[in-house]
């Protein structure tokens, strides 16, 4: 899996135009992108949508909220749409388990196979970092990890310097720690959409440390990450 | 009457005439016979009576020497579009003189022309003529029925053919004039309202009965370099302005950004290569739009790719293709209109960079029009139906929004005429059973390119053989349409009263379709 596009779960021509990208898997976002107030909304746009699209070839994710912010509601929602996996924001030892008995319950709510729905939790904390082997062995589900520099460095206590340098560590421990486990890693966004270099230049650096792919946050980052990881 | 696509035309329409109908894209061009016209003759200088000298004080003297009256025809062009003052400068003096029952015909019409639809109302203009209109006020009053007479739709290509036949006969022509001397001799390149190339309005010059220059910019005899000369020209007339050079600025003429348009494009790009048309020698056309650009910024990859030079690019003409030429990869531009400053500035700096009449561009009743030479063409649509008719005049609700320009001209010449479209705009499908209005029919469209797929036209049965081990998504125009169906679902019918607003004449001046009132 080289790239997932991230796509505003409450936008219907987002969600209509969002495979035409050539994104391995498309990733619809309750999270950053949904108000607080459209919350509920965009659960229901989602679920009806997951229900209703032929997504062809594409992956199907959705991104939920973190489990202490709705996540759960999320999951049980959107989730009878019956996506492929949920993105879970804010991972940790305390979250996971959290999201996976979530997913349990959806799974035998609408008859869904057990397990047959996937986890893929965002690393974004300090203690995730510095904990992700034992984060990847408790949890079966898990079938790839996203690595959040943004969020990371927030927690850090330190401010983005725009050198990569600075997460040089974090990303290394993440990707090292999902080869090991046989998990892809997918490395962070890049939200500078005006900076195109800086973006393939990140791209390639995030591949020449073990990651598999990339999350794009556009369309228009798709092709060059399919390009730089293929 | 039903012509041979199958549209309902009377076989006459009052206001218009006996109808034409339409037999074919190919079906009439036998030789024709063109008009002949009468014009002044001017004494040397030295030998002018009294009130003989072509430069006039005001534009209220063009139209009482001209002897402009009730039921004229009136022309006007459009190279300064959306910045055009002339046009309102002009009808303002018409109504103001209380002439009434007066045709324009304008070769472009947009937003700031609003002023017509008061005189429309007042009965100072009940017919029009156009090759391109904006939506916009005019085309809503248009829509809405209060011409008295239908519109009349050509091409780019079409209207010369109808002014040099007689079919469209021009009392006045009036011409924005960017760069003049007192004696007629006009460019449309030089000067504080400069444009570019004046080609559209090159068979008004020739075959109106009398010729007026209005320009803003009166420089001594003669004007350098001569676009259109003094020996067509019966009057000038200076005033402070013709129109904001700015407003020529098409609304996008820029490669797109956007990632779909982007892959439309690539697709495009990949079908035209894997046909074989990209090649020494190519020429090549595309709207000024930001998806048609990204496809000529995609054949421009290729071309470099392969070290291949192309013949020409032609149409309106955009920054885009200018560079193409500067960079070696054209070796001509055959340009009818400009679509921005830097081409504006190209056309009148660079000899490679040439205009051409709208009848050289698209008349298909002359010993040969450019667009028999272009390879590769690029257009749009608002509609097309499984037949692949293609509509760029009428919107999803009936409204008039467009007209052909060179659509139909450069569908018929080209080799390879490609649409390329999102399969969905807005929240509608593009491709339907049958289109609201045909501006080209389906015999000369060969490909439809989308977001969602690709669709060759089985006419084209040699595309088809070439394509038979693409990779490309290609599919039934059919299967396209029933992927767009089950996304936007498929909208009610318009409903439209008896009443014809509108009639659509295909460039060899047949009558394709018309465009009836929405309900």
């Amino acid at each position: 899996m080289k790239s997932i596009l991230l796509i505003n779960g409450n936008d219907p021509k987002a969600l209509l135009n969002s495979t035409l990208y050539g994104a391995d898997a498309v990733a619809y976002d309750l999270h950053e992108a949904v108000s607080a107030n459209d919350k509920d909304a965009a659960r229901l746009l989602l679920q009806e949508a997951l229900a209703f699209f032929d997504f062809g070839d594409s992956g199907v994710f959705v991104r939920v909220n973190p489990m202490s912010e709705g996540g759960d509601k999320d999951i049980a929602v959107a989730g009878k749409g019956k996506p492929q996996a949920f993105i879970l924001p804010c991972a940790d030892a305390q979250s996971l388990p959290q999201a996976d008995a979530a997913v349990s319950a959806l799974e035998a709510a609408n008859g869904f196979a057990a397990g047959s729905i996937k986890l893929i939790p965002t690393v974004e904390s300090v203690a995730a970092v510095e904990n992700i082997g034992a984060l990847l062995a408790s949890c079966p589900r898990i079938m790839a990890v996203i690595f959040n520099a943004e969020n990371f460095l927030k927690d850090l206590g330190v401010a983005e310097t725009g050198d990569a340098s600075q997460i040089l560590y974090a990303r290394s421990k993440v990707a090292l720690a999902c080869r090991a486990a046989g998990i892809p890693a997918i490395d962070r966004p890049w939200k500078d959409l005006k900076n195109r270099d800086g973006f393939e230049a990140d791209a390639r650096n995030g591949k020449a440390l073990g990651f598999s792919g990339k999350l794009a946050v556009s369309g228009g980052q798709v092709p060059s990450i399919n390009e730089i990881f293929a | 009457m039903k012509n041979i696509l199958g549209r309902d035309i009377p076989d006459y329409i009052e206001g218009y005439g006996q109808v034409r109908p339409f037999k074919g894209a190919y079906a009439s061009i036998d030789p024709r016979t063109r008009t002949t016209i009468t014009r002044r003759s001017v004494r040397p200088g030295n030998k002018l009576e009294p009130g003989e000298a072509k430069l006039l004080a005001s534009i209220e003297e063009a139209v009482e020497k001209t002897g402009l009256r009730d039921g004229m025809t009136v022309s006007f062009h459009h190279h300064l579009r959306n910045g055009d003052y002339v046009t309102n400068m002009v009808m303002k003096v018409i109504a103001e003189k209380g002439i009434k029952d007066i045709h324009v015909a304008a070769t472009g019409i947009f937003a700031c022309h609003e002023p017509l639809v008061e005189y429309i109302k007042s009965g100072v203009i009940t017919g029009m003529s156009v090759n391109y209109i904006s939506p916009g006020p005019v085309a809503k009053a248009i829509t809405k029925g209060l011409l008295p007479k239908p519109a009349v739709f050509r091409s780019h290509g079409g209207r010369p053919r109808a002014v040099e036949a007689g079919d469209l006969h021009v009392d006045v022509a009036f011409i924005a004039a960017p760069c003049c001397d007192n004696y007629g001799n006009i460019n449309g390149t030089h000067g504080k309202s400069a444009c570019g190339v004046l080609s559209y309005i090159y068979p008004d010059a020739q075959y109106a009965d009398h010729v007026v220059a209005v320009t803003d910019n009166l420089v001594p005899y003669p004007a350098c370099p001569i676009e259109i000369t003094q020996d067509f020209v019966d009057y000038v007339v200076t005033v402070d302005s013709i129109g904001d050079p700015n407003g020529i600025v098409s609304g996008t003429t820029k490669v797109t950004s956007d990632p779909i348009g982007l892959k439309i494009a690539a697709a495009a790009a990949e079908l035209i290569d894997e046909t074989g048309y990209i090649k020494e020698g190519m020429s090549c056309q595309t709207g000024a739009g930001g998806t048609s650009l990204a496809v000529a910024a995609e054949i421009k990859k290729r071309m470099q790719a392969k070290g291949v030079v192309g013949s020409f690019g032609a149409g309106g003409i955009t920054a885009y293709f200018v560079e193409m030429l500067n960079e070696g990869l054209f070796r001509a531009l055959f340009d009818v209109q400009d679509f921005d400053l830097v081409s504006v500035a190209s056309a009148g700096s660079n000899p490679k960079h040439m205009a051409m009449s709208g009848s050289l561009y698209g008349n298909p009743h002359n010993c040969g029009p450019v667009v028999n030479n272009l390879d590769i063409m690029i257009l749009g649509a608002t509609e097309i139906d499984t037949d692949f008719n293609v509509n760029v005049i009428t919107g999803s609700d009936g409204t008039i929004m467009g007209a052909s320009g060179g659509h139909n001209d450069t569908a018929a010449g080209s080799k390879i005429s490609i649409v390329v479209t999102n399969l969905l705009k807005g929240r509608l499908c593009v491709l339907r059973d049958k289109v609201t209005t045909v501006t080209s029919p389906g015999e000369t469209i060969d490909a439809l390119v989308t977001d969602r797929g690709i669709a060759i036209n089985p006419r084209r049965t040699d595309l088809l053989e070439k394509l038979k081990d693409s990779r490309l998504p290609i599919m039934d125009i059919s299967k396209l349409k029933e992927i767009g169906d089950k996304l936007a679902g498929k909208p009610d019918s318009i409903e439209f009263t008896d009443k014809i607003v509108g009639v659509v004449e295909y460039r060899d001046g047949t009558v394709i379709d018309v465009v009836r009132q929405p309900k």
